[in-house]
């Protein structure tokens, strides 16, 4: 469900990821974080891969055009604690340096 | 009938932007969207059953049979034959053939300014005009034929400029890999690669991991490279305009550390404002103590980050193959630092190079050995 995996706190989106992102798995919470994202309230939006250690191309195209509509409304968006499989498949496709990458949530500005 | 459902914008056309209006009811020019990226995989249309009725939903469209309007750098799913995806990293449209199409290479055929917004491609980028101030780029590797003025540029890959940096102290030009510019001028580079400058090189601060080069002069800013540093014409303009030269850490490293000082002080100084409202009485006072107590804890947090990135940063290695050579003139004035040691320039040198042997900088000649 959904909202078991967003939490929302003083402007911050937190989205936890699971285990896999992927085609089955975003489905999930794809329109949810769409719909959120358009909030005045949201003002930035965290992807929490710390538990992931799949990543597909249609997870990664979600977080492409995630970032991208964030960008457009002039919000931001980090990846929290990727783990290193997850920074390596996002390398090899040559997106990491697109997305704005933390380990500890205390670093968002 | 089939629909077919468009995980893209099918009718998006980048010569008819529209401005967004935000919550505020102010309108954003720079964020308009200029491209549709899709990744390498990514489903971009799929097939769906028609209603009873006979009608495709709102944004798909009717094919008389299931045969997809294929374009070049897509294909059809292997998993899923009513699915079409892209096979390449790049933007998606329909061309002149009414074909769905990928393109790896988007070329921006004029500036990149209020018509056309920031811009945020995962595909490599040609902007044949420049990049005007205010504006976001980020793309995998960048060509600007023209100027790039106080803007944010970053590239996944290599970065070439051919129309020099302007930067109005503001400008912030990022690559991966090498950055190259036919000159630069009060901006900020930094390269996980080289950095090479064909003319000059004046009041910039750069974060160099690989090798920089300047043929002409550096002349103001900070310099900071892992191990080499070659100028060509002059070092330093004088008392006035002096320059820094910092070799033997890492540069990242050293970024990271002045953004975390940058983010440290802007906590700091919003802890003050907080408290002034605190301490007048505000009716609000539990809401800014909290904010106070959550930015005090950043900043601890913050700071020993920052210490840990000192910790790393003393383990330079390699200091004794440092070497800043300078085939001109270094004016008096200029600073040289390798690792912890350090050196003024006091009276200007020619044709030198310097290097770190037994904790200080010597200075040896001829610059480079032919």
């Amino acid at each position: 469900m959904a909202e078991d995996r967003i939490s929302i706190d003083d402007g911050i989106l937190t989205l936890k990821c699971g285990r896999e992102v992927t085609i089955e798995t975003i489905y999930d919470f794809k329109d949810k974080i769409e719909e959120q994202s358009k909030s005045p309230e949201i003002k930035t939006i965290v992807a929490d891969l710390s538990e992931a250690h799949f990543l597909d191309s249609s997870g990664i195209g979600f977080l492409v055009s995630l970032n991208s509509r964030l960008k457009s409304l002039n919000k931001n968006m980090y990846l929290l604690k990727p783990s290193e499989q997850i920074c390596k498949t996002l390398e090899l496709v040559r997106l990491i340096s697109f997305f704005n990458v933390i380990e500890d949530e205390r670093e968002l500005p | 009938m089939p629909c077919l459902k468009h995980f893209f914008d099918p009718d998006f056309d980048y010569h008819n932007l529209k401005p967004v209006e935000k919550t505020d009811g102010s309108v954003d020019y720079y964020n308009m969207g200029y491209v549709q990226s899709v990744i390498a995989g990514q489903i971009l249309a799929q097939w769906e059953d028609e209603s009873e009725e006979g009608v495709c939903p709102i944004g798909h469209r009717h094919y008389p049979d299931k045969t997809f309007p294929k374009g070049p750098n897509t294909k059809v799913n292997p998993d899923n034959p009513d699915q079409l995806i892209a096979i390449r990293n790049g933007y998606v449209f329909y061309n002149e053939e009414d074909l769905i199409t990928v393109k790896e290479l988007l070329n921006v055929r004029g500036d990149v300014n209020l018509s056309t917004g920031n811009i945020f491609f995962v595909g490599d980028l040609v902007v044949h005009g420049a990049i005007k101030s205010g504006l976001d780029v980020k793309a995998n590797n960048i060509n600007v034929k023209g100027i790039i003025e106080q803007a944010n540029v970053h590239a996944a890959g290599f970065l070439k400029c051919d129309g020099g940096i302007k930067g109005n102290s503001k400008g912030l030009i990022e690559a991966k890999e090498t950055l190259r510019t036919a000159f630069c001028e009060n901006a900020t580079l930094v390269s996980g690669g080289n950095i090479i400058i064909d003319k000059n090189c004046m009041h910039t601060t750069v974060y160099c991991e690989g090798k920089f080069a300047v043929k002409g002069r550096l002349a103001g800013g900070k310099c900071y490279s892992d191990q080499y540093v070659y100028i060509g014409e002059q070092l330093g303009g004088g008392l006035s305009s002096a320059a820094q030269v910092v070799v033997g850490y890492n540069p990242v490293i050293l970024l990271q550390i002045d953004k975390i000082s940058t983010q440290i002080s802007v906590l700091t100084k919003e802890i003050e404002e907080l408290q002034k409202l605190v301490s007048n009485g505000s009716s609000n006072t539990t809401k800014f103590t909290d904010k106070i107590e959550k930015n005090d804890m950043k900043i601890r947090f913050l700071k020993s980050k920052k210490k840990q990135l000192w910790d790393k940063i003393q383990q330079a290695e390699k200091l004794e193959s440092c070497r800043i050579m300078v085939e001109g003139i270094v004016k008096a004035g200029v600073e040289i630092s390798i690792g912890q040691a350090f050196m003024q320039v006091e009276s200007p040198m020619e044709n030198v190079f310097f290097y770190y042997e037994n904790n200080e900088i010597r200075v040896g000649s001829p610059a480079l050995k032919k």
